[in-house]
């Protein structure tokens, strides 16, 4: 039956096909990432509305995603430990 | 754009084989509306937080300046820099949506910062 036997090349475009969805998926999570990031940044950051983008909020921004991603970090390797360690 | 052609719901006359190529688009326009979708939640959300008080029964003008002009423009401002400081943080994520193969849907959202005036201080 010829639509049960795959040639090669077939093969060879589904595992690329698989690989391009991949990365494209990959995209979409670093896009969800921004939205979250931008979304509770916003809330510690902006407090006055109509102001230009100034030197404050920008800084404030950058040190909001970086304790973000530490606060991640150091989250997910105390929750690892707690893991590992069992229920005692 | 081919990808709201007719050729959209499946292979139809040609076998019912699409070939990669339109299948990656087709993948791309999704994630795209999806990421819109989600920008828009997100935008209305702040919006209505912080421009609308007490709800009357319409949306009076100080209401719709607040949200139209500042809001937006202020999501904008966040989003963008945001954007391109992670891609900047993260180098394994400095994927090909950093050289701008989103679909034309997600340009007409998603402002691209450019390095010439990006506004965060990037020392690491």
């Amino acid at each position: 039956m010829d639509s049960f036997d795959y040639s090669s090349s077939e093969k060879a475009e589904a595992s690329e096909l698989q690989r391009m969805i991949a990365i494209e998926q990959q995209k979409a999570q670093f896009q969800a990432q921004v939205h979250n990031f931008t979304d509770v940044c916003w809330d510690k950051c902006v407090d006055s509305l109509g102001s230009k983008l100034d030197s404050r909020t920008s800084t404030c921004l950058v040190n909001c995603v970086e304790r973000f991603i530490d606060t991640t970090l150091s989250i997910t390797n105390r929750f690892t430990q707690m893991v590992q360690k069992g229920p005692h | 754009m081919e990808g709201f052609g007719p050729d959209f719901s499946g292979g139809g006359a040609a076998g019912g084989k699409m070939d990669t190529g339109t299948i990656i688009e087709q993948v791309k326009v999704q994630i795209a509306v999806a990421n819109a979708q989600e920008l828009l939640q997100r935008m209305t959300d702040k919006c209505f937080k912080k421009c609308i008080g007490k709800p009357g029964s319409s949306l009076d003008n100080s209401e719709q300046v607040c949200w139209t002009i500042h809001v937006i423009k202020m999501y904008c401002d966040v989003y963008g820099p945001v954007y391109g400081y992670l891609e900047y943080r993260v180098p394994c994520l400095q994927l090909p949506v950093a050289e701008g193969k989103i679909t034309r849907l997600s340009y007409l959202l998603l402002p691209k910062p450019s390095p010439s005036n990006r506004p965060l201080d990037l020392h690491p």
